[in-house]
């Protein structure tokens, strides 16, 4: 008798389909990927008509940016809070001082944890990257309600 | 009846893995196959992970912005998804409303009636119709300044600016 024909242990896979549908897959999305997000930050405006009344009693933080990035805050609508009537916050290399301005955000933040409202003055000769800078920061300290004033 | 079947074990159509196995090689013991073997299990594995993160890169916004090269966006942490909205775009001295170029003085006609497109094109009214303003990080306020007041002349109460995701 013939010695038994021995079973193979190997099994066999045609990977090969997989593999062009792998390439058609990579191909598709390198086509359609999006290298760079692109978002948008939303800030408020103001249009005629609209009841303003409500708004005149919530606090409002006022920062007036100068084109070497000295900010000048005000608070209106709390007059019980004295000390954030007018603050200045020299600028830092010719942009916004953060750190200052973290502490005067995070301390006005303690006394009026129901502050969210502010509103962007910037000057005619501002940059847009450094008012940019300023607003993306203040939404980071909790002011989610920004609004900019028009020149 | 096949009682002799040793022609066909000693055939030489015999697969390339079965040759090359060492376990239990079929054929001749080491066969030298015509085609030399490729391993594709490592090739597997790298386009799984290329397409596994491609797809985690998709992006699936509503509005597509298209920046012009000597154009550098802002960056900043705290942007939302973009939707579709009115575009109001500036490069250099110009400025332009979707893709068409319009003077200072006619913005606000310009952006009224996009914003009449807008409503048309939306099943359901907007409760705010909303803009996004495009412009390079070196931009003064000056020109972005008109920009706003014209998106509030033309009643646009929410205005979104353009940046990276930093």
């Amino acid at each position: 008798m013939v010695g038994k024909r021995k079973k193979s242990l190997d099994s066999e896979l045609d990977l090969v389909a997989f593999i062009s549908l792998l390439s058609v897959c990579i191909c598709f999305l390198l086509l359609t990927v999006v290298w760079v997000h692109v978002g948008a930050m939303k800030v408020h405006q103001a249009v005629g008509g609209q009841p303003s009344q409500d708004k005149d009693r919530l606090p409002i933080l006022v920062a007036d940016l100068k084109e070497n990035g000295t900010l000048e805050l005000r608070l209106q609508n709390a007059a019980q809070l004295k000390k954030y009537q007018k603050v200045k916050i020299p600028a830092n290399e010719g942009k916004a001082n953060f750190s200052e301005l973290a502490k005067v955000l995070q301390g006005l933040k303690a006394d009026l944890p129901s502050i969210n409202t502010a509103t962007l003055n910037p000057q005619a000769e501002a940059y847009y990257e450094n008012i940019m800078d300023v607003m993306d920061f203040m939404k980071q300290q909790g002011f989610n309600n920004l609004g900019i004033a028009p020149l | 009846m096949l009682g002799n079947t040793k022609n066909l074990n000693q055939s030489s159509y015999v697969s390339c893995l079965d040759a090359c196995s060492t376990l239990a090689p079929s054929g001749e013991r080491r066969q030298k196959t015509p085609a030399a073997s490729l391993m594709l299990t490592s090739l597997i594995d790298a386009f799984s992970i290329l397409v596994i993160y491609l797809l985690v890169n998709m992006s699936n916004s509503e509005q597509v912005l298209k920046v012009d090269k000597s154009t550098e966006l802002p960056s900043a942490q705290r942007i939302a998804e973009l939707k579709k909205q009115t575009v109001v775009k500036v490069e250099g001295a110009k400025i332009y409303v979707g893709e068409k170029e319009v003077t200072s003085q006619a913005l606000v006609g310009e952006l009224l009636e996009a914003r009449k497109k807008f409503a048309e094109e939306m099943t359901v009214e907007p409760s705010a119709f909303p803009a996004i303003v495009q412009a390079d990080r070196r931009t003064q306020y000056r020109v972005l300044s008109e920009i706003v007041q014209a998106l509030s002349h033309a009643g646009y109460a929410e205005i979104n600016f353009a940046a990276l995701k930093e």
